[in-house]
C-alpha cells in the first residue's frame, strides 16, 4: 500500500509543476507590461515604473524569473497584493478556511444525498421512487448554483424565516449555502450511483450470494455497495473541483467571505498576484483532493493498488 | 435478369431496416421519447430568439420608470423589472447573447480541443507527451476557475467570456479524441492510405477524423449545458454582458436586490436557464445512447 501511495505522489509532482507553470504564465501572458497594468490600478506614477519592474524581477530574463517564482512557491510567498497592499499568502489564509468550511460541508451533503438517493432509485428501479430520484437529480445538475441560491434565500429565509440569508460563523448561517451548493453534486452522484449500483447488482457474484441465501441486505451492503462506490469516488474528486468553482458564486450570493469572493474582486480590480496566489492555492488543493481519491481506491479496492 | 431486377427493386423497397450506423443511431434516437422532448423544447427556444425582433412584445431597454417592477400580466406577460423593462421581450433578446456564447463557447473548445488531440494520438511520441501533459495541467484546473482565469486576463465582456470558457474546456475533447485516434491509426484502413501514399493530413481528415465524430457530438451536446452555465455565472458575477445588454445571467443578478419584493424578476430567467440546461442534458443523454451504447449510464 505504501508503495502505492508513493507512486501516487510522484504522478503529482509534475501536476502541481504544471500549474505553477501556469500560474507564472499568466503574469507573463498579460497584454501589456505586468507592472504598467498594476501601475495604472494603484494610480502611481510613471517614473515608479522602472523601480516596480526591478521589485517584481520583471527586467530579469524570463527563466530567472520562473526559477524565483518557483523558490519564493516553496518557502510560500506569492508576493503582495496591490488592492490590499498585505502579502497574498495572508490574504488567502485568512479567506482559506471560510471556502474549506462551505466546500466540505456541501461535499458531505452532496455524499450523503447522492449516495442514498442513487442507492434507493437502484434498488427500486423503475418504480415511482426511481423517477422522482431522476426528476430531483436532473434538475440539481440542471440548476445554475446563482438561482438555486436565490431561491433558498427567498424560500428559507424571506418566507419561511427558518435560515438567515447572509454571513457566516455558526452552523445556521452555513446550512442554506452548503445545501445549495451540494445539491448540484447530490444530482451527479445520485444518478452514478444509481447506474453503478444496478451495473453491480447485475453481476454473478451477487447471484451467487444471493443463492447462498445470504440476506438482501447483507448482499447490497457488504457485496454491492462496496463496488458499486468506486466509480463514485472517483466523481467526488472532480465534483470537489465543481465545489471550489461553485464556492465563488455560492460566496458572492449569501456575502460569505471566502476564497471565491477575493478571487472575484481581485478580477474586477486586475489584482494579478493574488489571482495568481488564488489560482494556485485552488487548483493545488484540486490536485490534493484527486490524489486523496485515487489513494482511497487502494483501500476501496484491493485489486487496483496491486496492479499499480 | 428482368425478374432479378424486379425482385431487387421489391427487396429495396421492403422496410428494411437502417443499414448505416448513422441511421441506426437516428432511429435509436427517435425511440427515446424524452431526448425528443429535450430537442423540441431547444428548438422552440431557438426559434424563440431567432425571431425575437419580430415577437417581442416590447423594446428589451426602453426604460419605463412608471411600470418598474410589475407583476406578470396582460400588459407584460412576464412582469417588469427595476428600470420598467418588459422581462419577456429581454428573455427573448437574452436568449440571443445567452445562447450564441455557449454555442461559441463549445465550437472553440471542441476544434482546439479536436485538433490537440487528433496531432497527440496520431503522431505519439514527444509531441503526444507534450500535449497530454499540456492537458493535464488544464485538468488541474476546477473549470470555472480556470475560465475565470482567462477573463482575469482578457478583461471582462461577452466576447472575452465565449474565449474563456472555451478554453476550460478544452482538455475534455483532447483525451477523448487521443484515445479514439490511438486505436483508429492502428487499423488496416489506415495502413492501407498510408501504403497507397496519402499524406498524413490526408489521412487525419479523411479517415481518422470521421472515427471521432460520433463521441466529439456526443461530448459537445452535452458541453453545451457546461458552458451555458459557466457563462451565464461569469455574467451574472458582472463578468460577462455588461448593462443594458440582456443576457440571462446578469438579469438574474440584477433582479437579486429585489428578491422579496419582485421574485419573478430572477424567476422568468432562471427557470429559462434551468429548463434549457435540462433539455440540453436530456438531449445529450439520448444522443449519447444512441450514438454509442457503450457509454449508457442507465
Amino acid at each position: 500500500m505504501l508503495r502505492y501511495v508513493q507512486r501516487r505522489l510522484l504522478i503529482a509532482i509534475p501536476v502541481v509543476l504544471g500549474v505553477a507553470t501556469i500560474a507564472f504564465a499568466l503574469m507573463h501572458l498579460l497584454p501589456g507590461d505586468p507592472a504598467e497594468v498594476m501601475l495604472a490600478q494603484s494610480g502611481g506614477q510613471a517614473e515608479t515604473l522602472e523601480r516596480l519592474r526591478h521589485q517584481l524581477g520583471l527586467d530579469l530574463p524570463l527563466h530567472v524569473q520562473y526559477l524565483r517564482f518557483l523558490q519564493n512557491l516553496l518557502r510560500g510567498d506569492f508576493g503582495e497584493s496591490i488592492w490590499l497592499r498585505k502579502p497574498v499568502s495572508q490574504i488567502l489564509l485568512q479567506q482559506l478556511p471560510a471556502t474549506l468550511e462551505l466546500a466540505v460541508a456541501a461535499m458531505l451533503l452532496a455524499i450523503l444525498g447522492g449516495v442514498a438517493m442513487g442507492l434507493l432509485a437502484a434498488l427500486k428501479h423503475n418504480s415511482w421512487l426511481d423517477r422522482l430520484v431522476m426528476v430531483i437529480s436532473s434538475v440539481g445538475i440542471s440548476m445554475p448554483i446563482f438561482w438555486s441560491s436565490l431561491l433558498g434565500i427567498y424560500l428559507f429565509a424571506a418566507q419561511l424565516r427558518w435560515l438567515p440569508a447572509t454571513g457566516q460563523g455558526d452552523l445556521k448561517h452555513l446550512i442554506l449555502p452548503a445545501a445549495v451548493l451540494g445539491y448540484g453534486a447530490a444530482g451527479s452522484v445520485a444518478r452514478l450511483m444509481r447506474s453503478s449500483m444496478l451495473e453491480v447488482l447485475g453481476q454473478e457474484y451477487i447471484t451467487a450470494a444471493r443463492a447462498k441465501g445470504l440476506f438482501w441486505r447483507v448482499v447490497v451492503m457488504r457485496h454491492a455497495l462496496k463496488n458499486a462506490l468506486i466509480p463514485v469516488v472517483t466523481m467526488l474528486g472532480l465534483q470537489f473541483g465543481g465545489l471550489l468553482g461553485g464556492a465563488v458564486i455560492t460566496e458572492t450570493v449569501f456575502s460569505r467571505q471566502g476564497l471565491g469572493r477575493t478571487m472575484v474582486d481581485a478580477i474586477i480590480w486586475k489584482d494579478f498576484p493574488l489571482v495568481q496566489g488564488g489560482v494556485m492555492l485552488i487548483a493545488g488543493m484540486y490536485v490534493l483532493v484527486n490524489l486523496l481519491v485515487d489513494i482511497s481506491y487502494g483501500f476501496i479496492d484491493p485489486r487496483i493498488r496491486h496492479e499499480a | 435478369m428482368t425478374g432479378d431486377r424486379k425482385a431487387a427493386a421489391t427487396v429495396s423497397r421492403v422496410p428494411s431496416g437502417p443499414r448505416s450506423p448513422w441511421a441506426m443511431a437516428l432511429a435509436r434516437l427517435g425511440r427515446s421519447r424524452v431526448a425528443l422532448a429535450g430537442l423540441a423544447v431547444l428548438l422552440v427556444m431557438g426559434l424563440l430568439t431567432l425571431l425575437a425582433p419580430w415577437i417581442a412584445p416590447h423594446d428589451p431597454l426602453a426604460i419605463d420608470l412608471p411600470n418598474q417592477l410589475q407583476p406578470p400580466g396582460p400588459g407584460h406577460w412576464l412582469g417588469t423589472d427595476l428600470l420598467g423593462r418588459d422581462i419577456l421581450s429581454r428573455l427573448l433578446y437574452g436568449g440571443r447573447a445567452t445562447l450564441v456564447t455557449a454555442l461559441v463557447a463549445v465550437a472553440i473548445s471542441a476544434v482546439l480541443g479536436v485538433s490537440l488531440g487528433l496531432v497527440s494520438g496520431f503522431y505519439g511520441g514527444l509531441v503526444d507527451s507534450c500535449i497530454m501533459r499540456f492537458v493535464d495541467m488544464l485538468l488541474a484546473f476546477p473549470r470555472i476557475l480556470l475560465a475565470l482565469t482567462v477573463v482575469a486576463l482578457l478583461g471582462v465582456g461577452l466576447g472575452n467570456v465565449m474565449v474563456a470558457v472555451g478554453i476550460a474546456g478544452i482538455s475534455g475533447y483532447a483525451r477523448v479524441v487521443r484515445g479514439v485516434v490511438l486505436s483508429t491509426r492502428e487499423q488496416v484502413y489506415v495502413e492501407a492510405a498510408r501504403l497507397v501514399g496519402c499524406k498524413n493530413g490526408r489521412i487525419l481528415l479523411r479517415h481518422v477524423l470521421p472515427n471521432v465524430l460520433a463521441p466529439v457530438i456526443v461530448l459537445a451536446t452535452v458541453d453545451i449545458a457546461h458552458a451555458l452555465l459557466s457563462a451565464s455565472s461569469l455574467s451574472f458575477l458582472g463578468l460577462g454582458a455588461q448593462p443594458p445588454t440582456p443576457e440571462w445571467g446578469l438579469m438574474l443578478n440584477e433582479g437579486r436586490a429585489y428578491l422579496r419584493v419582485a421574485p419573478w424578476v430572477t424567476t422568468v430567467p432562471g427557470l429559462t436557464i434551468m429548463l434549457t440546461v435540462l433539455s440540453v442534458n436530456v438531449f445529450g443523454d439520448g444522443l449519447r445512447d444512441a450514438l454509442d451504447p457503450r457509454l449508457r449510464l442507465g
